[in-house]
């Protein structure tokens, strides 16, 4: 085994000591939405320290996040526009991307470039809703996912990556007597998986964690989504006074936080992989 | 694994499909949970006059989320009872509020009543023949007793009421700790000077009597807000708040709107006072760094003695303070004449936030009475307390909570804001000190300056 030198030593400690401050600055606000989750709220309201190990552990916080049907409906509303949103949208944007590999199709640059508008210019708020409203999904769970359900960022990805495919299985397939909707299911889909699942974890990221969408088009309460609710609950910050908001409690809103982003912090270490590999695969040969 | 690559993607849009299509889970805000629905249910004889209508009610505000979807409940009952309304509400938080209501402005999807503040916007709707005249709501004989020319006068224009505004807002007092000045031998201070006197005690005598020197007498917001109250011992009108302007008062020597910015002699006497309070010592050096939910938590926490905040807001904030402090107390101190003969203490008075009934109500008569009945006694009583014989009884005139969880959820704020004569069914020593403490402010309560000059019309 070759001795490292001095030098580079010092280099690898220099790194580990510099990434074990990055984790900590990323690592501690977490800990301390946890300890404050965890602590009695007049514990928990204290200014002046940091929560970091918490003074008396309970777990009511969690106990009344539970007990709550509007949460636990929340994160079911969450859960389905997560679901429904990252399916539908990988699958239409693998489907859109393909399509636009197919260069010697007339006009097809020009639908390159019409996305590729949309990544610089978006329609704005008011035309947004008036599109949804006119589509009928006012209050629906679909408004938070038909709407936006391709990104043009992904299609792009999705391009350049099914443009490095060589093009001779597509042709050979074709040859065998494939349909264009049988080679792509058949063909160019099971070898696309990582990209895919990239894909998927950045629709299923940004849905999860979408917010205005429910505030504009979901009316009723028992359809809002997690976040929505989140937001409702960090923003209780005036106890029983004449505006009528009620106060749930430091701990309870950073419980709810915790809450809401634990699947995906449950999620994400086992599909990380799926994020720098797609990424090189799209981006290296586009 | 193709086939089942092919045979998995139809499946799984149908689940999708199907969940998406299964009936949502009751809503809190919408009809009644629980409750049978309207065509199960024998109407009421009042009911059975009317075609059943919806009125979609716009407001800014949480409160269903944790809050008390009982209201939401007793309310939906009442109006589905006697009006045959379905009262649907939309509950949107006050960050995001303004911008949905320019989205459905602009797409013409008005709701039935909205609340709302922007004064421009409001004109405009109201100019457009968009916010239809709330007036027979606004002239109902329970508010004979108010002050219309007080309250409901900022959206009156052409012999109409157009906003219907129901709670003045308590106003917002300088707080002590009530118990922290016995262990000092002192009483509530009754101007600057004597506030200064407790700020210095609380931080130099050791008020908790914990043996450490752990608590600051006064500490506030590094904006500065939350501190008119202060400000206004010294300058001649209410509400001001340094870095933001305003201020603007009535000079009785010339009759002219002026700032208190101007006002020179009386400015550098309230700059003197916190400048004196910096330099010994006596005001927490942390201000400039703290937000209103720091100087609240250092308040609640024993660090320190002196808050704002309306009085409304006071029995939950002593509960936290008890939770550790069992004989804590909190009092107000009474309002200080300022040198333009007004308190220092306000009302929210004449703020431009009202309820509107727009063009799209399904029955502007109906729409009325629902006006009323949200917003009267009742209402306000089903808000704060729930529904007599399932929340409270009052057998014999004494009030009684009837289970725990409706009084730890009940919301008495909106009968201390009320401009309605409301008693608190269930009194709270706290509130009802701070009202003793402020009582010389029914003499001294004043029009704001810039009122529209139009005339109301006269009780009826």
């Amino acid at each position: 085994m070759q001795r490292k030198s001095l030098s580079n030593r010092l280099f690898q400690f220099g790194l580990i000591c510099y990434m074990l401050l990055l984790s900590a600055i990323m690592l501690l606000p977490l800990v301390n939405v946890l300890c404050l989750s965890l602590e009695p709220n007049y514990i928990a309201i204290e200014p002046g320290r940091l929560h970091l190990i918490p003074q008396k552990i309970t777990l009511k916080a969690y106990e009344d996040i539970f007990r709550n049907g509007q949460i636990m409906r929340s994160f079911g509303n969450s859960i389905f526009i997560t679901v429904a949103g990252s399916l539908l949208g990988t699958l239409f944007t693998a489907m859109m991307g393909y399509g636009l590999c197919h260069t010697h199709i007339k006009g097809i640059h020009f639908v390159s470039y019409m996305i590729l508008f949309t990544m610089m210019f978006s329609g704005g708020i008011i035309p947004s809703y008036i599109l949804v409203k006119n589509l009928g999904l006012m209050n629906s769970l679909w408004a938070m996912v038909l709407p936006s359900m391709m990104s043009a960022y992904n299609v792009i990805l999705m391009r350049s990556f099914f443009r490095s495919l060589p093009p001779e299985l597509a042709e050979s397939a074709l040859i065998d007597g494939c349909n264009e909707m049988q080679t792509f299911v058949l063909i160019i889909l099971p070898l696309s998986k990582a990209i895919l699942a990239t894909i998927l974890l950045f629709y299923a990221v940004g849905r999860w964690n979408s917010f205005f969408d429910g505030v504009m088009y979901i009316t009723d309460q028992a359809k809002k989504p997690m976040q929505v609710i989140l937001r409702e609950i960090l923003i209780m910050s005036d106890n029983v006074d004449t505006s009528g908001d009620l106060d749930v409690g430091m701990n309870v809103k950073m419980a709810t936080a915790f809450v809401t982003v634990l699947p995906i912090l449950c999620v994400y270490p086992f599909l990380q992989k799926y994020f720098t590999k797609g990424v090189m695969l799209g981006a290296v040969k586009g | 694994m193709k086939k089942r690559l092919i045979s998995v993607i139809p499946a799984l849009a149908a689940i999708l499909t199907l969940v998406s299509c299964s009936p949502a889970a009751p809503s809190s805000s919408a009809s009644p949970a629980g409750q049978p629905s309207g065509s199960s249910q024998q109407p009421p004889a009042e009911q059975a006059n009317y075609q059943p209508v919806t009125f979609h009610v716009m407001i800014r505000g949480t409160a269903d989320t944790f809050g008390v979807p009982r209201t939401a409940e007793i309310q939906a009952k009442t109006v589905k009872d006697r009006w045959n309304i379905d009262l649907k509400y939309e509950m949107v938080d006050k960050n995001t509020y303004n911008e949905k209501v320019t989205a459905k402005f602009a797409a013409a999807d008005f709701p039935s009543i909205l609340y709302y503040g922007d004064a421009k916007v409001i004109q405009n709707a109201i100019d457009s023949k968009v916010f239809v005249p709330v007036t027979k709501a606004v002239m109902s004989p329970e508010y004979d007793n108010v002050d219309r020319q007080l309250y409901f006068i900022r959206w009156y224009q052409n012999g109409e009421y157009y906003g219907f505004n129901y709670h003045s807002g308590a106003p917002e007092t300088i707080n002590l700790r009530g118990d922290w000045l016995k262990n000092l031998n002192m009483e509530v201070p009754k101007n600057p000077e004597e506030l200064k006197e407790v700020i210095a005690a609380m931080t130099n005598n050791d008020p908790d009597q914990n043996g450490k020197n752990d608590t600051y007498g006064l500490t506030m917001q590094g904006d500065l807000g939350m501190t008119g109250q202060f400000w206004s011992m010294f300058l001649p009108a209410p509400r001001i708040i340094p870095t933001k302007g305003a201020g603007l008062y009535i000079d009785s020597k010339d009759n002219t709107v002026k700032t208190i910015l101007d006002d020179v002699p009386n400015m550098e006497k309230a700059l003197a006072w916190f400048n004196s309070l910096y330099q010994e010592g006596i005001l927490d050096p942390m201000y400039v760094t703290l937000k209103q939910q720091d100087v609240e938590a250092k308040f609640v926490s024993n660090q320190s003695g002196v808050w704002v905040k309306e009085i409304g807001g006071l029995p939950s904030r002593l509960a936290q303070i008890q939770n550790n402090v069992p004989d804590a107390e909190i009092v107000a101190m009474p309002p200080v004449e300022t040198v333009s003969g007004v308190t220092n203490y306000d009302l929210v008075a004449f703020k431009s936030d009202c309820y509107f009934m727009t063009k799209d109500a399904p029955d502007v008569e109906r729409g009325y009475e629902l006006l009323k009945y949200l917003y009267g006694k009742e209402g306000i009583y089903a808000e704060a307390y729930g529904e007599e014989g399932v929340e409270y009884s009052l057998q014999g005139g004494a009030f009684q909570w009837l289970n725990e969880e409706a009084r730890e959820r009940s919301n008495p704020a909106r009968v201390i804001s009320s401009y309605l004569d409301l008693q608190l069914l269930d009194p709270i020593p706290v509130v009802e000190n701070a009202f003793q403490a402020i009582q010389a402010m029914a003499s001294w309560i004043r029009i704001l300056p810039l009122t529209p000059q139009q005339q109301s019309p006269t009780t009826s």
